[in-house]
Parts: C-alpha cells; sequence; structure tokens
C-alpha cells in the first residue's frame, strides 16, 4: 500500500481543515459577506444567524449554553482574556494566581505579565507522570487567590489533568477555575456542567477548524465571574471581545465542532490503537524506549517518547519522510529541553532525546508502519555514533 | 525552511569515520567535549612514530551539526602532524561547513575536542620518548 509522504504526526500543532468545514465556509467569503453586526439589511442578518449558528454548535460540544461562548482569535487570546480579564477584574479581592510549570506558552506569558502588575504567580510543580499533586494545590491556594488556571490536556505529553478534583478544591474556596482545552476539546468528551472548571479556552485549527478562530466558554450563572476585556472597542461579544467577527471561521468553527461531536468516540478509539501499535513495534524492536507522561491519563492521539542517546533534534532531521515535532513548535527552534519534560524531572539528557508524536483523523496504519520501519533504522543508525549510547551500553562511565 | 547546509547534511546523512580507537593505546588521543546544552563530541586521533595522525574517528551526541563537526574534523586531521592541526580552527570548520551565525558555538566545541585529543597524544609522546626502563631490565 503506497503512503503519501511527508506523514503527518504532529497533530498537537495543528490539524488539516476537514473538507466539509471548508465548504461550510465557502458562501461566506465573498456572497454572503455582511457584518454580523450590521443590523439594518439582510447580509447582516444572515451573517448573524450564521455566527449564531457556529455559536450553537462550539456550546454544544462542551455542553454549554451558546450565550457563554466568546469568540476569540485561538486558544493564545482566550487564554489571555482569562487570565489576564480574570484577574485585573478582581485586583481588589487579591492578588494571586495558581498554575501549573507544564502549562502552554499562551497561560505562562500572561501570567508572567500578571506578575509585573504586583500579581504573585504560584507555579505547581507536577509529579514524574506529569500529573498534579492536589495536596500541593490546597496548599498554594490562600484568601488572595482569585483564578486557578490548569489545563486539560498537556500539548506534548498528553497528560491528562483531574480537573474535577480540583474543581471541588476551587469551589470549597469559592475560587474560578479556568482551563486550557485546546488539546482535549473535541478529542475527549467535555461536559463543562460537570468538567469542574468555570472558563474554558479551546480553538478551531486543533479540531479540524480553520486557523485564527477560537473560543473562551464563560459559566453564567452565581458566583457571577467578573472580566475586564483586553480588547476593548466595538462592544461585541458582550463587551468581552471587540471586533467585528470573522464570520466563515465562526462557520467553520462550528462545523469542525459537529463533525468533532459525530466522529469522536470513533476517532479516539482508532488513535489510540495507532499510538498501541507503534509503540509497540518501536518498544519491542529498540531497547532502552521511554514513554514519557502519564501511560493511562492521556490523550489518545498521543505519544512522547525517548529515544535514549539520540538527539531529538537530529532524529527529526533524518526523518524527512515525517512531520514530527520535538517538543511544542516553539521549544524546538530554541533547541533546549523543554519545560514541560524538565518539570517531570527526567533528567536533561533523556529530555532532549524525545520525540512527540500525534496521531489524527488521517492517520492510517501503512502510515504507523512505515513511520516505525524508518524509525527503528535512524534510532539505530545514529546510537552507532551516539557516545551516549555508548556509554549507556557499556554501563560505565568516561570513554 | 531548514537551518542546515547542504555539507552538514551530506556529513550528516554519511558520516565519515564514525566509531572509536582505544583510548588507552599510547598512540591514541582522546579528546570529549559536553556542552551546556548537553551535546557531546568525541573525538579520537592515531599518530604514527613521527607523529603524524594516522587515523581519526569520532562519535557525537547532539544536532546534525554537533555530528557533522565530528565526521568533517577526522577528514581534516588524518594526514596532518600534531603541529599542522592547529590550521583546523572554528573559522575553517565554519566555512567549510557552511554553518550559520547560532551553530558557531558548536565549531567552538568540536575545536575544543580536537585540541584535547592533540594535548593527550602530544602528552603519552613526550612521555614514552625517553625510553627509560625500571631497574633489573
Ligand atoms: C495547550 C495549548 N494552548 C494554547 C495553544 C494556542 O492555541 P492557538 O494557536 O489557537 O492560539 C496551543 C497550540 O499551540 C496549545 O497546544
Amino acid at each position: 500500500m503506497s503512503v503519501r509522504v511527508p506523514i503527518y504526526l504532529d497533530h498537537q500543532a495543528t490539524t488539516p481543515c476537514d473538507p466539509r468545514v471548508v465548504e461550510a465556509m465557502r458562501p461566506f467569503w465573498s456572497e454572503e459577506f455582511g457584518n454580523a453586526a450590521s443590523k439594518t439589511h439582510a447580509l447582516g442578518w444572515k451573517a448573524e444567524q450564521a455566527v449564531e449558528d457556529g455559536r450553537g454548535r462550539l456550546a454544544e460540544l462542551i455542553g454549554a449554553d451558546p450565550r457563554e461562548i466568546i469568540f476569540t482569535s485561538g486558544a493564545t487570546e482566550s487564554n489571555n482574556l482569562a487570565i489576564l480579564g480574570l484577574a485585573r477584574a478582581n485586583r481588589d479581592r487579591g492578588r494571586h494566581v495558581v498554575s501549573l510549570e507544564t502549562e502552554h506558552r499562551s497561560v505562562l506569558d500572561p501570567c508572567r505579565a500578571l506578575e509585573r502588575e504586583g500579581f504573585r504567580v504560584t507555579l505547581l510543580p507536577v509529579g514524574n507522570n506529569g500529573i498534579l499533586d492536589l495536596d500541593r494545590l490546597r496548599d498554594a491556594l490562600d484568601d488572595e487567590t482569585v483564578l486557578i488556571s490548569i489545563l486539560h490536556a498537556n500539548n506534548e505529553i498528553g497528560v491528562i489533568q483531574p480537573l474535577a478534583e480540583i474543581g471541588e478544591i476551587a469551589r470549597a474556596r469559592r475560587i474560578p477555575v479556568h482551563t486550557d482545552a485546546a488539546q482535549s476539546a473535541g478529542k475527549l468528551e467535555i461536559d463543562v456542567r460537570t468538567l469542574g472548571v468555570d472558563l474554558l479556552s479551546f480553538t478551531a485549527h486543533k479540531l479540524y477548524g480553520p486557523k485564527g478562530i477560537g473560543a473562551l466558554w464563560l459559566r453564567r450563572g452565581s458566583p457571577r465571574l467578573r472580566l475586564e476585556p483586553i480588547l476593548h472597542g466595538g462592544g461585541h461579544e458582550r463587551g468581552l471581545r471587540s471586533g467585528t467577527l470573522p464570520v466563515p471561521l465562526c462557520v467553520g468553527f462550528g462545523r469542525a465542532c459537529e463533525l468533532a461531536g459525530e466522529l469522536r468516540t470513533e476517532d479516539a478509539r482508532r488513535e489510540a490503537q495507532l499510538a498501541e501499535r507503534l509503540w509497540k513495534r518501536l518498544s519491542t524492536e529498540l531497547e532502552a524506549v521511554e514513554l514519557n507522561g502519564d501511560a493511562v491519563h492521556r490523550l489518545p492521539g498521543n505519544l512522547n517518547i525517548s529515544f535514549l542517546g539520540v538527539e531529538g533534534e537530529a532524529l527529526l532531521i533524518a526523518l524527512p519522510k515525517l512531520a514530527l515535532s520535538a517538543g511544542s513548535a516553539c521549544t524546538s527552534a530554541s533547541r533546549e529541553p523543554s519545560h514541560v519534560l524538565r518539570a517531570l524531572g527526567i533528567g536533561e539528557t533523556r529530555a532532549l532525546c524525545s520525540l512527540r508524536f500525534g496521531f489524527g483523523r488521517s492517520t492510517s496504519e501503512a502510515e504507523i508502519d512505515l513511520a516505525a520501519d524508518l524509525l527503528i533504522e535512524q534510532v539505530t543508525r545514529l546510537r552507532a555514533l551516539s557516545p551516549v549510547w555508548e556509554r549507556a551500553k557499556r554501563g560505565g562511565d568516561g570513554p | 525552511m531548514t537551518p542546515y547546509s547542504v555539507e552538514v547534511l551530506d556529513h550528516f546523512r554519511a558520516p565519515r569515520n564514525a566509531g572509536r580507537l582505544p583510548a588507552d593505546a599510547e598512540d591514541v588521543g582522546t579528546g570529549d567535549v559536553t556542552d551546556a546544552a548537553g551535546k557531546r563530541l568525541r573525538l579520537q586521533l592515531r599518530t604514527d612514530a613521527r607523529g603524524r595522525v594516522t587515523d581519526a574517528r569520532f562519535k557525537a551526541f547532539g544536532c546534525p551539526v554537533t555530528i557533522a563537526c565530528g565526521s568533517w574534523a577526522t577528514l581534516a586531521l588524518i594526514g596532518r602532524t600534531l603541529q599542522e592541526t592547529r590550521q583546523v580552527d572554528a573559522a575553517r570548520i565554519a566555512r567549510e561547513l557552511g554553518l550559520r551565525v547560532e551553530q558557531l558555538p558548536l565549531a567552538d566545541a568540536a575545536v575544543g575536542a580536537i585540541r584535547a585529543a592533540v594535548a593527550e597524544v602530544s602528552r603519552k609522546r613526550r612521555r614514552s620518548a625517553p625510553q627509560t626502563y625500571p631497574n633489573g631490565l
């Protein structure tokens, strides 16, 4: 069976836009081009209807009320709006924010920005499996804490945090919880009524929708969440996110959510099988390959593997037929071991030896088999060149 | 866009003289450097009685540039006298391998390994040169 190369195994970075999504967006570029905020003519009304249909589909995917959905430009903006917006609006109540060492940069950097504004930020460590220790969370909270932001599923290691338990701890102290669900939305079953959080970020391009649109779910009801906008302007999106809505993207995001709702269970089952298939071959045909992050509480389509003795960047370049990443997309540019892997306490050398695999809707068994062949060949070749591998094999020290 | 030159990719895909020489041998010098980021290059050379490099081997753990530097250095060293190995410097490695500015530290590391290997084999040669034998032999 022939396989098209490069084989795309980087679905955490982004996913291809589903052709059905592209089709749904098509009329809204040049024909139905109205501004959803135009109240005086049919083009505006149609655009508004299309946006609201999309919003309804987003809400449906996560069990929310459509009025709780705010469109943004992506998960980066949603995270910024949630963290900066909530902390700033509540600074009279306290100036302490709690998050996690293994968060995405789009959470860590707004937290840093808050520090410059006089907030205290506690970044909680994780265990060797990448999961937060709930006692550490309990200990970190105080009367000044105005927000907890804990990601749902990690983009590098796929590990899933126990949001229900986190939410319980937070509710007892009346502290709102935000979660970055960029990697989990459309992949894990999410019902915001039982998930345990108050705010949730997600983005279209990780679930086969278009790039450039995301959303923040903001719980309605009491206690009322106070949020300060970060963009000021025409008062769109209930005043929380000004700016003309990108109607085609709202439609595409909606269609992508609808498809995710239909296909999620089957996608997850297949991706877990593919992950198992690759892991089986690598771990039986190569020595010293190690899985990073919890083996059970993880996204089905994610593997993060260390190939001891082989540097990840070298392995990537040795595999031009595979589109892969050695960590998160931004970390691979700086070529330092990722902050996520270091947070697992696995040691710098092992962290340098890791690759991330992300399977998706289109990944086939034939692709996995070819990927396994190429990986085994190149890991073996590069190990023969590696003084680190030589030392590991001899179990001694020094050359 | 790949940050690696064709020369780097050539050495990376088909490394020359990968392997090891017996580090304890009297005619072998070893240089082994690890940089702050954990990348490692081991360079070994063997000299004949007149101090000419007859063989060189490397092993490397690191990005394609680290591996290419090791591979290229073995070719550059074989045939030179220990004295002449001075001519192999970072600027020359950078030029011949088409390195980018941010890759220059890796050329420096390779030079560090070359100098260390040369220093070690020179030391061994000085030590064995006088040929004095213990009493009774
Ligand atoms: C966990 C996580 N959060 C946030 C983002 C940023 O999402 P976006 O590209 O929509 O801004 C990403 C993707 O890069 C991610 O993986």
